[in-house]
């Protein structure tokens, strides 16, 4: 008996060296050369005639990232972007998952323990920036914004926290209105998680009420806020026949999956249309369908800007002076088949949105003209056609 | 008739930590003979017939069966050899029908290509039901169906298919009636007469003594003896058991029955939703007073009652002395009150907790000194109460599962003479202990009395109610039905027709 | 039997025999005294290797002590409800709505700065009470119970951060945010919860009502008023923690405390506190484990484990952790 525990013992040992030696592989060289898809991994474009250095001519760098998770569709996407972005400025990416506050703190301390950079951190607190700024390592905000005074200020007087870069969910959500109230729609329900459960969610509420406002005779039949959505629609759809336009906030409680169900067995095809937020699963066969009209996301692109600004304070050339301020970005909208082809392929492709160079323009060191307003020049364009338009020859 | 010696122990050790099961037991069974194993708990009986049995292996030591080496590799494959065991305790499987449980882990003979057949497995064990002679079971019923002793009578079925030539039977007669009983005794009979052997286990010396050849006594692991028939008598059995002479005063030899006027405890018209109606009774200083009856005559209630567990619907229960009326254990005990339950292992004591943190328990507020309660205060306290009821033990840390019966007991009433109880309420206080203890019990109550101390002993066993108290009130249906005072006449007899 | 000398040695020996029984036993127990740090030195040294030093480095020991800190102090408060076979739900929850309450008092300026801990470890206090009360009064499992409790607190949370989370102006409070203050806390709490439940009533009390709640209360105990305890107790650590988690957060929103209870659950089994409670309840256990899970949380990032296999790496060191840690001791018992 005794034996027999010693040999689980030291198997449970083994496939703890094999499994840890696995971990180091992936995340000190990374070498993944699949591409399918964005989960597998960008390959990265050796373009000889690259007027910007090259990787291994570049110093190496140690950045940590804090996120809440790196297995859903937008989490993967992230680190596989910031990854492929490793591999073209020589930087080495750990990546921590996060929650609660408590955990962003204690991630940032293992973090700065680690010996990082610098952080990119979907929450910035004030304790967080006071001990970046103890240790010298520069934070920044991704994929969110902070909104609270006191640490706006906190964020304006430190060297060390080098901006906030974002999707502007406000006007995404006026965007959905005005997109189904154009196609025609005047009877519309919306649904949205619980208020006060993520703020992104909140303020594309926001927008969706004030976009509602506008429109003198856009019917709201009904809404919703919390996780039970598809049964909410269900109800709605047996409530309220003359419902024309649903409007659905995003993939959290359940999917956008369970809603197309829902859409599917209420038989509201044809009736009514969706707007939603987050590309995944079904969603080009919706979209051509017509049963999804509108449909945002490309989000984890912007964590590949929010990248290059903190790059340009780690090298010295700082371009961000007003951190306190967020640097919006729009999301990518797709309304048909054929944007929705074009986005598999030049999106989540083998190819990123924005290559190595084009990030390494943004960066003051190697091209003098990089400044915030080019950063904001990419937001302006982005797009799914300005994504085409820049990369269709790579895909020759 | 050549005696042809079937199965032998040689030389068997067997320890449990600290504790020797087994010291060097070596045994020889003949066939055609009915060996019965008698020894207190604790003594090593059920170890040895486990160890023969398969369940357990032995330390040290070999075994013969028929002439060769057996080293058995479990129950299934010591019953294979041909020695079956019939346990102690519950040994069915709930959930599954008769027959599943008679072949239990021998189901391979009724599958072909690993498919089961349950026609012939039933039909298997309808043969078996029927020659053990209870052909009413029905084999494809569920075994939960089976009242408690038809389901010990399955695992007699269950130790007999297989046709064994050494049955041993652990304590199984506790647990049947007279039918079971009827019907084992026949078992044994035959396998007396097929020239086989038995190995009988059982605490009733009497059932032994009728049943059995020769009788084996083992104590603290040791052999002590082995009994031809001719040599049998319970007393000379009870004194190898104890291993010291049980003098004729096993109980108070006086038969004085006087107690002190004052009354202590009074219980007045309590009535409580069970079994208990407009009870009264009065328990004096210095008294030992028992009541007896039936086990659903409500004197166990009677018991929680006076201790306040169960509150009286209407009446009360006072403490006549300081005038307090007892409504809840914490009364009770502060009033120096305490309760031996008739249930030791479910209420009397925390099992899987340690000697001293079970006697020191109701003793806390006492030696608390501010709020600290020391390791040193609670060790000397339990170190007394051991030392006090000669606790077998190798240490006060050691936890309560690991006792015997005898010794648990000890345990509960150190838990409540280190509290100086002046009241004691003794429900079943011998129940399930081995006749060296009780006499140790016994010996207390009488001290105690002596020292002014209460008692009120509730009992079913009328031996000791007569041989122990002042009074005895025999209850019936919630009423007391008569009245005895302490008289060397008093009989059993006297007092069974008051509680039928 | 021969003659008296004869039987004399053989007694000697069978003395001996016993002697060296025991002692055995007596090592087999001072060995499982030591047992439970196993798993906590194999994972220190681990990383220790992994890291190459870097986890024992002060400024990181630093680090731990700010990250076990909450989970200490509740493990400490959790070993009196887990001990008499309790269970707390709620602990995340409650966490959320003490530091809610607490964060809009002071934004509201309702009471003076140094009222704040007191009141936040109030509000611990007497949901914990309520838990307690409605469990033993109207006999409705703990478990469902604080269930009920962490619907009802993280509702309230929500709502209250529905609009915006939450920010205490952080520099009012950083004084308490200080490695050093915290230390001093995270002393007090263990010395004094060590006592509570080594040395006094309080402690024993539950660890009987854990091994048997009937032989408990025939023992003089208010089984009862010690459970209701229990959970008060439980319930000040949790408000204690949330005062402090807030200086350190600077916030509160819907996420705070998310989860809490579980990694208390999970520190608790971990360190091999048993769940059943009862005699083997150890305020050791709990805390070992709860800096076990810190170690372990903060060592991994140290080491640089890619995320999602950080999981799987962290089970296989569980087991690892609990085949050191746990006692295995055959209940065999003899007959």
């Amino acid at each position: 008996m005794k034996k027999f525990k010693k040999s689980i013992a030291l198997l449970l040992g083994l496939i703890m060296v094999i499994g840890s030696l696995a971990a180091c592989s992936s995340a000190d060289n990374g070498s993944k050369d699949s591409n399918e898809g964005n989960k597998g991994g960008f390959d990265v474009v050796t373009n000889e005639d690259s007027i910007y250095p090259a990787a291994s001519e570049l110093d190496p760098y140690s950045v940590g990232v804090l996120l809440w998770g790196y297995t859903d569709q937008l989490g993967g996407s992230v680190k596989s972007n910031l990854e492929y972005l490793g591999k073209e400025f020589n930087v080495n990416f750990s990546f921590v998952e996060a929650l609660t506050m408590e955990e962003y703190i204690s991630g940032t301390e293992n973090l700065i323990q680690r010996g990082v950079d610098g952080i990119l951190s979907l929450l910035i607190l004030p304790s967080m920036i006071e001990k970046a700024e103890e240790a010298g390592v520069y934070l920044q905000c991704i994929l969110n914004e902070s909104t609270d005074p006191d640490t706006l200020k906190l964020i304006a007087e430190s060297e060390y926290v080098t901006g906030m870069v974002t999707e502007n969910d406000y006007e995404c959500g006026v965007a959905m209105v005005d997109d189904l109230y154009d196609r025609g729609m005047r009877n519309i329900v919306w649904i949205a998680p619980e208020a006060g459960m993520a703020a992104n969610h909140d303020n594309r509420v926001r927008g969706i009420e004030d976009a509602i406002e506008k429109h003198d005779d856009l019917n709201v039949l009904a809404n919703y806020r919390g996780t039970e959505q598809a049964e909410a629609l269900q109800s709605f759809a047996a409530t309220y026949p003359e419902m024309d336009g649903i409007i659905v906030t995003g993939g959290a409680g359940g999917g956008t999956e369970s809603i197309y169900q829902v859409m599917q067995s209420e038989g509201l095809n044809g009736q009514a249309v969706l707007a939603t937020i987050d590309i995944g699963e079904g969603t080009g066969e919706k979209l051509e369908s017509g049963e999804l009209g509108w449909i945002a996301g490309g989000q984890f692109p912007t964590t590949g800007i929010a990248f290059a600004v903190l790059y340009n304070a780690m090298v010295g050339t700082p371009i961000n002076d007003t951190p306190e301020k967020t640097i919006y970005r729009p999301f990518m909208v797709l309304q048909s088949k054929d944007n929705y082809d074009n986005y598999m392929k030049f999106v989540e492709g083998s190819i990123p949105p924005y290559t190595g160079d084009e990030i390494k323009a943004l960066i003051k060191k190697f091209n003098p003209e990089a400044s915030l307003e080019l950063v904001n020049e990419y937001g302006d364009n982005y797009s799914i056609d300005d994504v085409v338009s820049r990369h269709k020859d790579l895909f020759d | 008739m050549i005696k042809e010696c079937l199965l032998e122990t040689k030389g068997i050790y067997k320890s449990f930590g600290p504790t020797r099961a087994l010291v060097d037991v070596s045994i020889q069974v003949c066939r055609g003979e009915i060996r019965g194993l008698i020894g207190e708990n604790g003594s090593g009986k059920s170890t040895l017939s486990s160890i023969v049995a398969g369940a357990q292996t032995a330390d040290k030591g070999e075994m013969f069966f028929k002439g060769e080496q057996y080293l058995p590799k479990g129950n299934v494959d010591a019953q294979k050899q041909g020695i079956s065991m019939v346990v102690q305790e519950m040994g069915t499987i709930p959930g599954i029908t008769v027959a599943s449980n008679i072949f239990l882990g021998n189901l391979n003979q009724f599958s072909k290509s690993g498919i089961l057949s349950i026609s012939k497995m039933n039909k298997a064990a309808k043969k078996i039901l029927t020659e053990i002679g209870v052909p009413e079971i029905n084999p494809s019923m569920f075994i939960d169906k089976l009242n408690f002793e038809d389901r010990k009578i399955v695992e007699i079925a269950r130790a007999m298919y297989t046709e064994p030539e050494v049955l041993i039977i652990d304590e199984t007669t506790t647990a049947l009636a007279q039918k079971g009983r009827t019907l084992l005794y026949k078992l044994i009979d035959k396998m007396h007469k097929e020239n086989k052997a038995v190995l009988f286990i059982s605490h009733d010396l009497d059932e032994l003594m009728s049943v059995c050849n020769n009788i084996t006594v083992l104590r603290d692991g040791n052999l002590i003896d082995t009994l031809e028939k001719e040599d049998m008598s319970i007393d000379k059995m009870r004194r190898l058991m104890v291993g010291r002479e049980l003098k004729g005063n096993y109980y108070r030899s006086d038969y004085d029955g006087s107690y002190g006027k004052e009354v202590v405890l009074d219980i007045r018209q309590a009535t409580t939703g069970v079994n208990v109606e407009n009870f009264s009774l009065q328990l004096h200083k210095g008294e030992i007073l028992g009541i007896g009856g039936l086990s659903d005559c409500g004197m166990h209630e009677v018991g929680r009652v006076a201790f306040g567990i169960d509150k009286p619907l209407t009446g009360e229960v006072k403490l006549i002395k300081d005038d307090v009326l007892i409504s809840n254990p914490q009364v009770a005990i502060r009033n120096k009150m305490g309760y031996v339950s008739k249930d030791r292992d479910k209420e009397a004591l925390i099992l899987n907790a340690s000697i001293k943190d079970n006697i020191t328990l109701p003793s806390l507020p006492i030696l608390e000194n501010g709020f600290i309660i020391t390791n040193k205060s609670e060790s000397e306290l339990a170190n007394q109460g051991v030392d006090q009821m000669e606790i077998k033990c190798y240490s006060p840390e050691q936890r309560c599962n690991e006792l015997s019966g005898g010794n648990k007991q000890k345990v509960v009433f150190a838990k409540w003479i280190g509290n100086g109880s002046d009241i004691l309420i003794l429900d079943c206080p011998t129940r399930g202990i081995d006749v060296g203890v009780k006499a140790n019990m016994y010996q207390l109550m009488y001290q105690l009395k002596k020292e002014g101390k209460s008692i009120l002993m509730i009992s079913e066993e009328l031996p000791e109610l007569i041989g122990m108290s002042d009074r005895i009130l025999i209850m019936k249906d919630g009423l007391i039905q008569k009245e005895f005072a302490r008289s060397e006449e008093l009989s059993e007899q006297d007092i069974i027709d008051y509680m039928i | 039997m021969d003659g008296n000398g004869v039987l004399a040695k053989e007694r000697e020996e069978e003395v001996m025999i016993q002697e060296q029984l025991i002692a055995k036993t007596r090592k087999k127990e001072k060995l499982s005294m030591i047992i439970p740090f196993f798993g906590i030195i194999f994972i220190t040294v681990f990383f220790a290797i992994v890291t190459k030093g870097n986890t024992l480095s002060p400024s990181n020991l630093n680090n731990i002590m700010n990250q076990s800190f909450s989970i200490i102090i509740v493990a400490v408060g959790a070993v009196f409800v887990y001990s008499h076979g309790g269970m707390d739900m709620s602990v995340g929850a409650v966490q959320g709505l003490s530091s809610v309450v607490v964060a809009s008092l002071i934004l509201q300026g309702a009471i003076p700065g140094w009222m704040v801990l007191p009141v936040s470890i109030l509000v611990g206090t007497v949901t914990g009470f309520t838990t307690g009360a409605i469990h033993v009064t109207i006999g409705v499992p703990a478990f469902v119970v604080s269930l009920c409790m962490r619907y009802i607190a993280t509702g309230i949370t929500r709502t209250a951060t529905s609009a915006k989370d939450l920010y205490i102006p952080y520099n009012d409070f950083s004084f308490w945010n200080k490695g050093m203050i915290k230390l001093v806390v995270l002393l007090l709490v263990i010395g004094i919860g060590y006592i509570a439940f080594k040395y006094t009533r309080v402690g024993k009390y539950l660890k009987a009502i854990g091994g048997n709640k009937i032989t408990a209360g025939q023992s003089g105990i208010n089984v009862k008023k010690y459970t209701v305890l229990a959970y008060m107790i439980l319930g000040s650590t949790v408000g204690l923690v949330s005062f402090f988690s807030l200086t350190r957060t600077g916030v509160v929103s819907s996420s705070t405390g998310q989860g809490f209870e579980l990694d208390i659950l999970t520190a608790i089994v971990l360190g091999g506190f048993p769940l059943s409670g009862g005699a083997k309840s150890k305020i050791s256990s709990a805390i070992l484990g709860a800096i076990t899970v810190a170690i372990l949380t903060n060592g991994l990032i140290l080491w640089g484990a890619d995320p999602n296999i950080i999981n799987g790496i962290k089970g296989v060191l569980f087991l690892i952790i609990v085949y050191l840690s746990y006692e295995r001791r055959k209940g065999e018992v003899v007959s």
